[in-house]
């Protein structure tokens, strides 16, 4: 898959389900605030991209994957 | 079904259109004989009960939960530590019964944030 | 699915989970792997949660949450570790199909769809009969000590 597509796929689905416009996905916008997540719905993400990409994200890594951009190089890297 | 679970003490009619229910918690319930056993802890499936009686008893109708969009359970409660609580509701009328979108507080914590479907049990 | 070959059932279901009696709402841990399990309930007469001969919504509901519990108790245990005590965080996407009636033999298969920390999310559908009576998915928060 090219970035691209992997970043614009990732985007959609979490625009689904947070209900969040795309355009404010950018690379350095850090996704628990863009997002509003917090640590009942950071799993919602994980469980996601889990089940779109097969990438499973370590829980211990998740608290590292701050940004957009740090979300798409994971996945990128583990699909 | 429970029904010594809690007392409707309150239900007042908002400015912004909702109904803000007040509620009294019964520690003697039942329920906490297991839930758990000498640490009593509302069942959040009763507190969702709960809502819906406050709904049912509003409205007048018989309702039966067809649809919960999301309910948040944010903070634990006791019916020794938090006996009166709030629910405030924005009851709008919907295809067969009602869409509700809620929130269970009470001065110190917000506990619940609900949006659900009740449907007319006929 | 039969209960004499079920992994646990009735009073031994009783070592993986901290709910009791009346709010006892799982009877049997059918089968498990590691990120799925079946389990049930026979809805018996005078159930805490029965009204007009139905199992309502929160009986529903609690059975989905205890059957994830005894899951838990279950993973755990093989782990030799003790049964975590776990809350229900979040209700999502509940849909009802209709009420089961009292006396029916409720089997739910819940899958973990994703855990971090100490929240898990998992995705239930409870059936009767063949029929499937609601679908949820749930999050369940572990107590931290």
């Amino acid at each position: 898959m090219e970035k691209a597509e992997l970043i614009e796929k990732v985007n959609s689905i979490l625009s689904e389900e947070f209900e969040v416009e795309t355009d404010v996905m950018t690379p350095d916008a850090n996704i628990k605030q863009t997002l509003q997540l917090d640590s009942l719905s950071i799993v919602d993400m994980v469980a996601l991209i889990e089940n779109e990409f097969g990438v499973k994200i370590k829980p211990a890594e998740v608290s590292g994957l701050t940004t957009f951009g740090k979300l798409y190089d994971y996945i990128a890297e583990h699909i | 079904m429970l029904t010594n679970y809690f007392t409707l003490l309150d239900q007042q009619p908002q400015q912004d259109g909702s109904i803000l229910f007040t509620v009294k918690l019964n520690p003697d319930c039942e329920v906490y004989e297991g839930h758990f056993p000498g640490n009593p802890v509302c069942p959040g499936v009763c507190n969702l009960q709960m809502l819906k009686e406050c709904i049912e008893h509003y409205t007048g109708k018989t309702l039966i939960i067809s649809d919960i969009k999301q309910c948040r359970y944010t903070a634990v409660i006791s019916p020794l530590t938090q006996s009166i609580l709030n629910f405030k509701a924005m009851i709008t009328e919907a295809e067969n019964g009602y869409s509700v979108q809620g929130t269970v507080f009470d001065e110190r914590n917000i506990y619940i944030d609900i949006k659900f479907q009740l449907t007319i049990n006929i | 699915m039969t209960k004499s070959d079920a992994l646990f059932v009735d009073e031994g279901i009783k070592s993986l989970i901290p709910q009791r009696s009346p709010i006892l709402m799982v009877d049997t841990l059918y089968e498990a792997t590691t990120d799925e399990a079946t389990a049930g309930l026979t809805v018996k007469e005078g159930n805490l949660f029965c009204k007009d001969g139905k199992f309502t919504e929160p009986g529903l509901i609690e059975h989905i949450a205890q059957s994830a519990s005894a899951f838990a108790g279950y993973s755990a245990r093989l782990q030799g570790k003790p049964a975590p005590v776990g809350y229900i965080g979040e209700i999502k996407k509940f849909h009802l199909n209709r009420l089961p009636d009292e006396g029916s033999t409720l089997l739910t298969h819940i899958k973990i769809m994703g855990v971090v920390g100490n929240v898990s999310l998992l995705t239930a559908e409870v059936s009767v009969d063949g029929d499937i009576v609601c679908t949820t998915n749930l999050k369940i928060a572990i107590e931290e000590k």
